[in-house]
Parts: structure tokens; sequence; C-alpha cells
């Protein structure tokens, strides 16, 4: 009997300190129950309503300061999240490669991200909230195959899409998603967004000198330019070169396989849109929305006579030729970037200049030290810049005035040179092209600030000017400000503005002042901009800067009170509604809160409209068929600086013809 | 509005990255003319079947000593060719199209040395016929562990009997599956091949998914709550709410295993289209790994960047190694990395030793000059948090140089402005992600002035390649003989930079007095040997292995002679081989079998060295 009681009194004495433990911890850190609410719900395709799965669904909240683990969804396309802390500011998010980012709450994708804009989702303590449901949308595709005329197929050739896109208040063509081509001739273009696509096997006949250094080819076939922005420098050749004659060679990259040149007849493949047609006036147009694969897009390609295009840059007295390469862009095709030439070649010592192998066409030479242009869709992969592009800086970004792209400008050295020329090129070979070249405009003059006005000491600050047209072409001149006055340098032959506000170091200071005018010659040319055609210079150009601003509050009311909405401003003058450059200042948009108020605070003076829309229309403002549209719905109000008006608008109901 | 976002990256190394070490830069023809004479050549390009059809639209290049510059054609519709104006001499042709293996004239298979073409003066050679195979293809889809394709991962194919690093592979090696998870690998040399898929780390933000049956029992086990709780009942206890431990995908091989060893090897001849490798990503636990980067004196280093690199086992996954994740350490100097995959490490930090300098921005790769702290660890995520890690970052390291020239007849060459660079030995994508560019060992840059010398500022600890473009000596009159940093010459290797060392010495020694080694092979009756390759390899065991400048193999011409440049000077065993496969000839244990069966020269610098050899003899 002594073994069992001793158990006992073990047993006893281990339970007292056991629960005298618990106690202590209790007294000291009060624990509470870990909270259990939870979240859970399905991600579908939004076109066929099947569900998602391997998902990516993030939980957020609209206060900030939470991470969550997201969730994959499962294969019936169902996520949950545990564990919540009562909140009433969650929200949900759900991606997954091929598919469109979404919020939990949109109807459509590319919904407004604005946190006034989020869809919450209320967690009482403990609750379970399982009927959320996340709609994706895929974005449509273009398949099909690429041959040559004998039904061989091409390998390893970019095909790319393209499509018209709104800049600056004008239609240009845009370049779009890139694919190379396998081994049996097949591209896929995927990820397109709803719209209207031109499809085309490209092809670009690059010469350069025989001279040029010469490195085996280290490229695989087919390999495009993936996740950075600038290649290799421009004077390596990286694909093999064709001998043509003792001095010249025509490089192959990712384009196809020239015929092989002769002195008799050389011959080309052209760039060859869908269905089999070198023009991108007779290209078919393909239809593509969310959901939609065009499969079975075949391109057939033939070579055509081609032709040697000799010329020579004229220089300006006494100036030596710049290291350019030249580009000759099919007509219609001007604003485009590397990839999209009929040809490229390099300058030689005297300023001559060859093309190899140019098909028949009408062109357009340029001449200039940037290429640049706006491309829509995935910029995960790139064309390598042309053989022979003395490329030394890039650039990526994106401007207001074309919403949706990206542009990427790739610079060589500075020149003080350009030139364009239209060439048209027939049967025979042409020897005698000459390019006249011209200065680049210089816009020198001094910034007028407020008077009375302190500047403070060490202020550095740059004035730079975009083409009025959004043309990439023209790029982006900038030049700094020293001691209030400014020299910008390489304007090119078009119509430039100012841009809006000028870069600093002291952005607190120049964020305070707004332009108030641009005079040059006694006019102000801050809406006509300075017209670079010419090649002239601008001198005593002077910017008057003002402490004053506008600012203008209103609230908006929908047919259900106070409405979510976007607001935008534009000029009341309907000739302002292009050429407007790439972030205008005499347009603005203002997101209204939940409460129906919005606030502009960056419009310089000047007659307006201003229209309440819904928020799938904050970048309408680029189309002046948007803008025509809801004039019948806008405020107008006239603005003056110092001006603190209050403008109330009901929400409008725009459609556009 | 949106503002105008800019993002400015400042160019110029990238072309460096893609290139493995070049001693000597592309030759600079503009001061050279061009050769000419009196021969031509023609012929035509055919297919590797029988018989052989004509492959129209092919790139011929002709090449031979002194053929400058290189010639090329393409075919026409007949697969014909055509070089005319030639010197005489010994030549290579050289055959390439898209899909199709890259192949030489003369090559009895796919993706092996040809037979030179010898040509003498004013010579017509006609019908000249080059066999092209056809390249094979691999193809599948990938898909997760649920069975969705899985897009954007790359899929690459490794030579199955891959030993230690190798060279990219001769045409495309990799594709990236498309949204419907489907792969295609083409233009490859007919053998045997792994396939892997090599998914990313992902972001650094963790996440977590529940298969189809722990999904029904979290629902479930919710569902049992809610209705306890409405019914009124006494509350069921807490359900266990803690996440699973998050994820990552693994690299995988094809069928479906981590383990390079357990890959299916998937044999293709040329022009062979093998379609269904069909198999699925698999989850791996991810850990954290985190702690504390600090400066010299004991301070934070705030915003330093850091990098986490995986170091592949050696394998066919040795080439693979790549940037996992980064990061960007707090103000206190801390940080942590979450999305680890279990694996070997290398963590790199890097921090301008000046943060307050005007155009420093954190994370943003700044020039070269701008002088940067750096500290390397190495580290092995085996499934659990790595936490507590104190790294000590230190200034780089100052490498001197000096280019020396030794010639009895020249003097030496003004040298201002060529460039001499230091590559790291791990060539890490640089990035634009998020608008940032990452790579902490920045490749080094130094200049060549008048008086030869050169500098190498601040150089991270670590192994790199040293490359030069010429370093703005005429390589037609120089040639490099050494580059000596520490009593070693770093030509045969990778310069080491170790951390914590003073300032390092480094000689480049150009001379005029190239090696040359020639010969003549025949056969046990005295008959030229053209269908065998003569093997030169260094006597000197640790001087063999992949990309050593001392194991080069020829095919002797038609006359049976043969002649092999650029061999450094030293200790050379010389080997006939009926067959070989260059993979061979990075493998140490193959060459130490053939020792038995060579003959052994010496090469001296300035000095031609005649060898004849004789099969069987």
């Amino acid at each position: 009997m002594a073994r069992p009681s001793v158990g006992a009194a073990l047993l006893v004495v281990l339970l007292a300190v056991s629960a005298s433990s618990l106690r202590g911890d209790a007294a000291q850190t009060p624990a509470p129950a870990p909270p259990q609410g939870a979240i859970t719900g399905v991600v579908y395709d939004a076109t066929t309503g099947n569900p998602v799965p391997a998902a990516t669904v993030s939980l957020s909240k609209t206060t900030g300061g939470f991470s969550f683990p997201r969730s994959i969804t499962d294969s019936k396309g169902r996520f949950i999240f545990r564990g919540l802390e009562p909140s009433t500011d969650y929200y949900l998010g759900a991606s997954r490669f091929g598919y469109e980012y979404t919020r939990y709450g949109w109807t459509g994708p590319d919904q407004s991200l604005a946190t006034a804009d989020i869809a919450r989702v209320a967690v009482a303590k403990d609750q379970w909230v399982s009927d959320i449901r996340i709609p994706l949308w895929r974005p449509g595709s273009i398949s099909g195959h690429a041959f040559d005329e004998r039904g061989e197929p091409l390998v390893g050739v970019a095909v790319r899409a393209f499509s018209r896109q709104m800049v600056s208040g004008q239609e240009q063509l845009v370049a779009g998603n890139l694919a190379t081509t396998d081994d049996r001739g097949r591209y896929r273009l995927s990820v397109l967004r709803p719209g209207q696509y031109v499809v085309a096997v490209l092809s670009v006949q690059s010469t350069v000198l025989q001279t040029t250094g010469e490195t085996p080819a280290t490229r695989p076939v087919g390999e495009l330019q993936s996740g950075g922005i600038g290649g290799g420098r421009g004077a390596t050749v990286s694909m093999p070169a064709i001998n043509v004659d003792p001095t010249h060679r025509l490089v192959v990259t990712n384009f196809i396989t020239p015929p092989p040149p002769s002195t008799d007849r050389p011959r080309a493949y052209p760039a060859t849109f869908y269905p089999g047609v070198p023009s991108i006036a007779d290209a078919a147009a393909l239809d593509i929305t969310y959901g939609v694969d065009r499969a079975n897009i075949d391109i057939r390609v033939a070579p055509t006579p081609a032709v040697r295009v000799a010329g020579r840059l004229v220089m300006p007295a006494g100036e030596p030729p710049p290291a350019l390469l030249l580009r000759l862009l099919p007509a219609g095709m001007e604003r485009l970037g590397f990839g999209a030439e009929a040809a490229t070649t390099t300058v030689e010592k005297d300023g001559a200049f060859v093309f190899l192998n140019v098909p028949p066409g009408t062109y357009t030479l340029l001449a200039q030290a940037t290429v640049m242009d706006f491309t829509t869709g995935s910029t995960s992969t790139r064309l390598p810049e042309a053989p022979g592009f003395p490329g030394g800086s890039a650039s990526v970004g994106s401007v207001n005035a074309a919403p949706g792209m990206e542009y990427l400008a790739r610079s060589g050295p500075a020149t003080a040179f350009y030139g364009r020329a239209l060439v048209a090129v027939g049967a025979d070979p042409i020897g005698d092209l000459v390019v006249p070249m011209r200065h680049t405009s210089t816009v020198s003059g001094r910034l007028v600030f407020p008077e009375g006005l302190a500047i403070p000491p060490g202020l550095f600050a740059s004035v730079s000017m975009e083409p009025a047209n959004g043309d990439p072409a023209l790029g982006q001149p900038r030049g700094e400000l020293k001691e209030g006055a400014f020299t910008i340098g390489g304007l090119l032959g078009g119509v430039y503005l100012f841009s809006n506000g000028l870069s600093s170091n002291n952005p607190t200071f120049m964020g305070s002042l707004r332009v108030a005018s641009v005079t040059w010659q006694g006019r102000d040319v801050s809406v006509a901009g300075l017209d670079a055609s010419a090649a002239d210079d601008f001198r005593d150009v002077v910017i008057t800067l003002t402490d004053k601003k506008i600012v203008v509050t209103g609230t908006v009311t929908g047919p259900a009170g106070r409405a979510s909405s976007v607001v935008i401003a534009f000029p009341a003058d309907r000739s302002r509604w292009k050429n407007f450059g790439w972030n205008p200042r005499s347009f603005a948009t203002a997101r209204s809160s939940p409460s129906g108020v919005y606030r502009f605070e960056s419009l310089p003076a000047g007659d307006y409209y201003v229209v309440a829309v819904d928020p799938k229309f904050s970048d309408a403002w680029v189309d002046p068929k948007f803008l025509t549209a809801a004039v019948p719905f806008a405020a107008r109000v006239t603005l003056s600086w110092g001006d603190t008006p209050t403008v109330d608008l009901q929400l409008a109901t725009v459609v556009i013809k | 509005m949106r503002g105008l976002a800019l993002i400015v990256a400042v160019l110029g190394t990238g072309a460096l990255g893609a290139a493995r070490l070049q001693q000597t830069a592309p030759r600079d023809a503009s001061t050279l003319a061009p050769t000419v004479g009196t021969a031509a050549v023609s012929g035509i390009v055919v297919t590797d079947e029988e018989p052989g059809q004509p492959v129209r639209r092919a790139i011929v290049v002709l090449a031979g000593d002194g053929l400058r510059p290189t010639r090329s054609a393409i075919t026409d519709d007949e697969g014909r060719f055509g070089f005319a104006d030639l010197p005489a001499g010994k030549f290579t042709i050289t055959v390439s199209r898209a899909s199709f293996v890259t192949s030489m004239y003369g090559a009895k298979r796919a993706g092996r040395p040809g037979v030179p073409l010898v040509i003498g003066d004013g010579a017509r050679v006609a019908n000249v016929a080059v066999r092209l195979w056809r390249g094979a293809a691999l193809a599948g889809t990938l898909r997760d562990e649920w069975g969705a394709p899985v897009a954007g991962i790359q899929v690459r194919a490794f030579p199955a009997r891959a030993r230690g690093p190798l060279q990219s592979l001769s045409n495309n090696g990799n594709a990236t599956t498309d949204e419907t998870g489907q792969f295609r690998i083409f233009g490859l040399e007919p053998g045997a091949y792994v396939v892997a898929a090599l998914p990313p780390s992902g972001s650094s933000s963790p996440y977590v998914g529940l298969s189809d049956a722990q999904t029904d029992a979290a629902l479930e086990a919710l569902r049992r709550r809610t209705a306890n709780a409405g019914a009124g009942a006494p509350a069921s206890p807490p359900v266990d709410d803690s996440p699973p431990r998050p994820f990552g995908y693994a690299s995988i091989f094809f069928p479906g295993t981590p383990v390079a060893t357990q890959a299916a090897t998937i044999t293709v001849a040329a022009g062979e289209s093998h379609a269904g490798l069909d198999f699925a990503l698999q989850r791996v636990g991810t850990s954290i790994v985190s702690g504390v980067v600090m400066k010299p004196d004991g301070t934070p280093a705030a915003q330093a960047s850091l990098q986490l690199t995986s170091i592949a086992p050696a394998g066919p996954l040795r080439d693979a190694t790549r940037v996992e994740l980064t990061a960007t350490a707090g103000v206190d100097g801390s940080f942590r990395i979450a999305q680890v995959r279990p694996g070997d490490y290398e963590l790199a930090a890097r921090v301008p030793a000046d943060l307050s300098q005007p155009g420093i921005r954190p994370g943003y790769i700044e020039a070269p000059s701008t002088p940067q702290l750096y500290a390397i660890a190495n580290l092995s995520v085996a499934g659990g948090d790595v936490t507590g890690l104190a790294l000590s970052v230190a200034p780089g390291i100052n490498i001197r140089g000096r280019l020396a020239f030794e010639s009895e007849t020249k003097k030496a060459p003004e040298t201002n402005g060529g460039s001499v660079w230091l590559i790291p030995e791990i060539q890490l994508p640089v990035t634009t992600g998020a608008g940032l560019v990452r790579s902490l060992q920045i490749p080094a840059a130094g200049r060549t002035r008048p008086d030869g010398t050169f500098e190498f500022g601040g150089v991270a600890p670590g192994k790199y390649w040293l490359m030069t473009s010429g370093a703005g000596v005429p390589m037609d009159a120089w040639q490099l003989r050494s580059a000596v940093i520490g009593g070693r010459d770093v030509l045969d290797g990778l310069v080491e930079v170790p951390a914590g060392s003073g300032p390092l010495e480094l000689v480049m020694t150009y001379d005029d007095k190239p090696a040359r080694l020639s010969g003549r092979l025949e056969t046990a009756s005295g008959a030229p040997a053209s269908d065998v390759f003569v093997l030169a390899f260094a006597a000197d065991r640790n001087l063999r292995g992949p990309y050593s400048r001392r194991i080069k193999a020829v095919r002797p011409g038609e006359d049976g002679s043969f002649g092999i440049g650029g061999l450094p000077a030293g200790d050379y065993l010389l080997a006939a081989l009926t067959d070989a496969d260059p993979e061979d000839w990075q493998n140490p244990e193959f060459l130490r079998q053939l020792e038995a069966s060579c003959v052994k020269v010496s090469l001296i610098p300035g000095t031609p060295v005649v060898q004849n050899l004789r099969i069987g003899g």
C-alpha cells in the first residue's frame, strides 16, 4: 500500500506547482485569446467562371502596417485567411501569371488602385467572412507560325504586336508585346490587353562596316534582351555578319536571314504584317478582348528585290560628321524604336553611309543620337539595340499623356546635329542621297522668381522641354539653371513645350512655385511652345514663376448622394486638347473622397471645364473624343492666380461616341 | 496625376556580362588591310540525312590564319555558297542556321571539330560539301502540384554527362514556359540531356498554400465553430490557426526530382523532337535569414544592400548559380530575408562608405569609383530560420596594376586609355526590377595610363576573371604572356581578392614571342591522318580544368598537317584521338588516363616547335 500513497502524494505536489505557475503568468501578462476572425473565398476566371488554382491572394489593411502571408488558391480556387483581428479595413487582391491583377470588389480589370476606391471587408470579433469571390480577367493572346516563301519555318525571328494608342491627344502607332519563333516557326504573343492589334514578322537589314569588331555569336538564337534596358556596347556585333562588299557587312540578329546578297540583284525579306503584307496600312487588325486566344495567325514572308541606298550627311561648314546610327523607318512607323526599321547603318568617317538590301518603299531617314519610343504590354523582353548603335545611356519611365505605356530612351554620345530625310526607294539603287544635317536648336533664357522671395542658397534646378505632339523621337532636352539663367540644347525639328515643374535639389522650395508665364519675343509661348523646325536658336526666353496658387475644391454628388469619382479639369479651348506634350499642366485629375470632396492645386490661370466621371475614365482626358463627350456635363470656370473657387459637380455619365 | 518616373542606368558593362573570359579583344581591323588573293572556294551545305538535302539560308563562315576579315556568306535556295579572292592558306568552314547544330566542314558528328581546307595560290576548289545536323528539340508542359500550368519559369537542358562547370550550350539550352505551361528547347546537339525547371525564389514576402484536403479540413473547422457559436453551445477549443510554414518552389529535374543524380536522361538524335516532358514543381519549406550589418567603427551599416546568391552543388546546376534574393538593411543595420529555400548560399553586403555624398541612392548601383564597404559570408539553410547573423563591412581592396613589355626589338607601346576589367566569377544578372539596379560585386574597371599603370579602387572581396580589351596594346604585335598577382599567374584561373587584404599588385606582361606548335600526323603506314584529333594539354595537372587556356585540340588538314597557336609557353602532352568530346578535355580523369600514350613537348616563347606524330608508331 505504500507505493500508491507515495505516487498520490507526488501527483498532488506537481499539480500544485503547475497551478501556481499558471496563476503567476496570468497575473503578469494577461494573455488574450488569439483572434479567430477568418476570410475565405474563391478566385475564378471572369470569362469562363471556372475556379483559378494557384492564384496568389493578398490580404492587407487600408490603414497599412499589416502584413499577412499571402495565400495560394487550391485546385478549386479556394483561399483561406485565419487568425484575423477584428477590423473594418481589410481588403484583398488576387493575381496570377497570365491574368490581370484584380482587387476584390472590382467589376472589371484595371480599375482604380486608389485607396478611396477600395472595397473594404469588415471582420467582427471571431467572425468568419466566407463569401468572398474575386474574379480574374485573362488577357488574350495571338499565336501562329511564320514561314518563308517555300513554307519553311522561320526560326528565332522577332514577331511583334502593334496597336494605335492616344499620346498627347493624338493616335500614334505603338509597339507592343514581342516574341520570337521556335524551331517550328511558332510564336505566341500572350498577355495582350483588349484592343485592336496588327502583328508583324520584323525584318531589319543592318549594315555595319567591315572593320567593325567581330565577336562570335554569343546570343542563343531568338533570345531577346530581358530585364535590363540597355544592351551591349554599340560597336560589337554579337551575331553573324555577312560580307557584302569589301567595306560593308550585313548583320543577322533577331530577324530573318536574308537571301544571299549578290551584286547584280540583292533581295531582302521586308517586315511582313498579317496576313502577309509589307505595309502596315494593309495589315489586318485583330480584335482582342479578355479570354480571347487568336490562333493560326500565320504569316508568310517572301523576298523582294532590294537595292543599295548610299549617300552622305552634309554637315554645316567645317563640322565633322557625328558618329550616329542611321535608321530608315517605313512611312507610318516613324515614332517606333529598334526593330521597326527597314534598315540601319552607321556613319563612315567622311559622312558617307550605305544601307544594304533596302526593300522598295517610302521611308524617313532619322539621323540623331537618341532612339526613344513608347511601348505597351510586357516590358520583360526587348529587342537589343541595332548593331553599330553607339549606346551610352538608357532611361525608362512613363508620362501622363501616354497612359498605360512605358517609354524607353537609348542615347549615344550627345551631338549638336541631327538630320531627317524622306526617301522613296524603288527598283533602282540610290547612290547620292543627301541628308542635310542641321544644328540642334538651343533655348536660353532666365527664370524670374516672385519678387521679394528669398532664394535658398545652393539651389540647383533644371529646366526640361518635351515635344508638344508627344513624338518620342524628339526626345526630352534638358538644361541646368545657373544664377537664374538656363540654356537647353539639343532640340530637334519640332515644337517643344517647357515641362511642367522644375526638377530641383530643393523640391519643397520649387514645389511652392508655379510657372505663371513663358514669354519669348513678347508673346506667351507656354501653350504654343517653341517651334524648332527651322533650326533657329531661341534667346531671352523668360519663365516667370509665381508663389500664388489656384485651389479648386468642391463636392461630387451622384444619383445615390455623395459619390466617389474622378474629377477632370481640362482647357476650355478645344485647340488645346492635343499637342499638349507629355505631362501637361493645364489638365488635372483628382479623386473625390468617399464623401465626394475633391481638390485641385496644380492648374495655371485660364478657362477650364471641370467634370466628374466614373473612376474608370481617369486616363481618358488624353482622348479628345472623351473631352467632347464630357463638355455637356462639365462646369466652366475661369481661374486667376490666387483664386480659391468652390465648384460642386454632379457625377456625369459620359458615353464616348 | 502621376509624376514623371525616370530611371537612369549607366550602361557599358552589359556586353561584358555576356562573355566568358576573353583574354584578348576582338582585333581592331580598322588598322589592318584585308587579305586578298586569287583562290576561290565554292560548295554546298546539306543536311545530315542520306542523301543530304540542300540547306538554304545557312550562314557559312570561312576563317583561317591570317585571313582578315573573316569571310561569310549565306547559302542560296540550292544550298550553295562561294568565296572568291582568297589567299592561299588553311581555312576552317563553319556553318550555322537557327535550329541546326553549328557544324564544321569535315566534322564526322554534330558539334565535333572539322578538318581545315588547304587551298593553294590561285586554286579553284569547288563542290565542298558541308554537312549540317538538324538540332534536336525537347518540349513539354510544366505544372504546379495541383496540375495547373505554370508560366514564366525557366526550363533548361543540361548535357547529362556534365561534370563541373559548363560552357553554355552551343545553341538554345533553355526556354521559358508560356502561360499554358509549355516550353520548347530547340537547336540542341544530339546527345543525352537532363531537363530542369528553375523557378525563381519569388518575392521576399512569404506566402502559404494549402492542399485541397487541408482546405477542406480548415473550412470544416470554421464551419463547426460557427455552428457551435450559433447554437449557443459552449465555445469549442480554438482551431489551430497558425499558418503553415511559408513555402517556395525548388529547382526540379524531369520527371520530378530535386536531386540531379535521379534525373531522367533523355537521349535525342539529330533532328529528333522529344515532346511530352511533362512534370510538376515541388514545394519546399522556406526560411528566414536575418541579422545585422555593422561598419568597422561599430555603427550600423544603414541601408546596406544585401544579396543572397545560391551556390549550386557540383553537377549540372553548377552553372545556374544566381541571385536568389535581395534586401536592404534598415537604418539600424538590421535585415531580414524571407522565402529562402534550403541550400548553400553566399550572403554579400555592400554599402557606400559615405551615404551623405551627393548622388548616393541606397540600393542603386553607383559609379565604381564611389567608395564602398563590403562583407561576404557563407551560410547553409536547411529548413530552419537563420537568425542573428552579424556581418561586418570593410573597405574594398585596392589593386595597383602595371603593364610590362618584353621585346628585344620593339619599344613598349603607348597604352593610354586601354581597359582592364575584373569580372565577378559569379556573373549576376543585373536586374532593373522596381527600378533598382543591383549587383554587389561590381565589375571593376581600370584604365591604363601612358606609363602603363592602372588601378582598381575598392574591389569587393571575391573571385574574378581578368579581362582586357587589349589594354591599349596593339594585339597584332604583342601577346599577353602572364598576369601575376601575389606570385600567381591569374591567366590560368581566377583572380582571388581576399577579404581584408592590403593593396595588391598586378603585373601584366606582354611579349612579342608567340609560341607555336605544328607538325604532321600520319598513320603507321606514313599516310596523312586527317580524321583524328590532336589534343595538346598542360603537362602540369594543376593547369588543366575547365576554361584552361592550356588545353587545345585541332583536326589536321587533309595533308595531315596541324598547327596549334595561342598556347602559353610550358610543357605539354600531345595525344591523338579518334574521336573526342570537348567535355572530355575538361575532365581531369580522362586526361590522366591519356598521359601514358602522350608525346611530351616544351613550348618556348618565340620558338616554333615542330612535332610530327605517328599513330601506332
